[in-house]
């Protein structure tokens, strides 16, 4: 699978970054790790910006609290690889963290 | 955001951008629906409007982002113990500058052995509000993105 919209024209290195994360994630699938719910996906990859689509997820006074341990995940670099936020915060004094999309 | 970055860089701070849902989805850049999409539209971040940052892109589902509260543009601060010692539910400059400072105070206190102790405050901080700019931004997603942004605001 390439890029959405121009397969084959991102170089060769980015194309195996996001084949490898596939591949990573259809064996974690495979052995339960990774469960997919798609209906999740979709609520929370709302198509339009309407209060009853976008309020559910407005949960920021649930959020870890200062001064605890939070929570750790995967995320994915630009050129398809992963890493650990942890990885990456327990390198640093500090890390500056913030959030958004292109929209 | 990247000029804070850039300066504060050598202090071992890192600084980066985690890529989250579409928050205006428009014509031009829609929900998402795929990890390559996402990947795409976090490069087009880059590209297009120049994030110097490391950008890292969160799983299709959110995971990361809705565990921190799921706001469209939030930041937070970690210490090396993955502990949050600062968290906004909006980005502002001007806090997140004033609190990477004190941070840097903190730790240069520390080398000159004060003894510190943390403690908790709550602090409401204020942002610039300009409207028309924030209106020009979402022409960018496209008409239904702003049309969507004016019948929930006004």
């Amino acid at each position: 699978m390439g890029i959405r919209g121009a397969p084959g024209l991102e170089p060769a290195h980015l194309q195996q970054g996001e084949q490898r994360l596939e591949s990573r994630i259809r064996r974690q699938r495979a052995k339960g790790k990774y469960m997919v719910d798609a209906d999740l996906i979709s609520r929370y990859n709302y198509d339009a910006f309407t209060p009853e689509k976008f309020a559910p997820w407005m949960r920021f006074d649930q959020s870890p609290a200062l001064g605890q341990v939070a929570p750790d995940f995967p995320l994915t670099r630009l050129d398809g690889s992963t890493m650990h936020l942890k990885e990456l915060i327990s390198a640093h004094t500090y890390t500056i963290a913030e959030f958004g999309s292109f929209t | 955001m990247n000029a804070l970055a850039a300066r504060v860089a050598r202090h071992n701070i890192a600084s980066i951008f985690i890529y989250t849902n579409e928050a205006h989805p428009g014509e031009h850049y829609g929900h998402l629906t795929s990890m390559e999409q996402k990947l795409q539209h976090a490069r087009d971040l880059r590209d297009k409007l120049g994030i110097s940052r490391d950008i890292l892109v969160d799983g299709l589902d959110g995971a990361c982002h809705r565990a921190y509260g799921s706001m469209p543009n939030m930041t937070w601060i970690f210490n090396r113990g993955m502990l949050p010692i600062y968290k906004a539910d909006w980005t502002d400059i001007n806090s997140v500058t004033n609190s990477i400072d004190y941070f840097l105070d903190v730790s240069r206190r520390r080398k000159n052995r004060e003894r510190l102790a943390p403690f908790n405050v709550e602090r409401l901080d204020y942002h610039d509000q300009d409207r028309d700019a924030f209106y020009k931004g979402l022409e960018r997603n496209g008409p239904k993105a702003v049309e969507e942004f004016r019948n929930a605001f006004g």
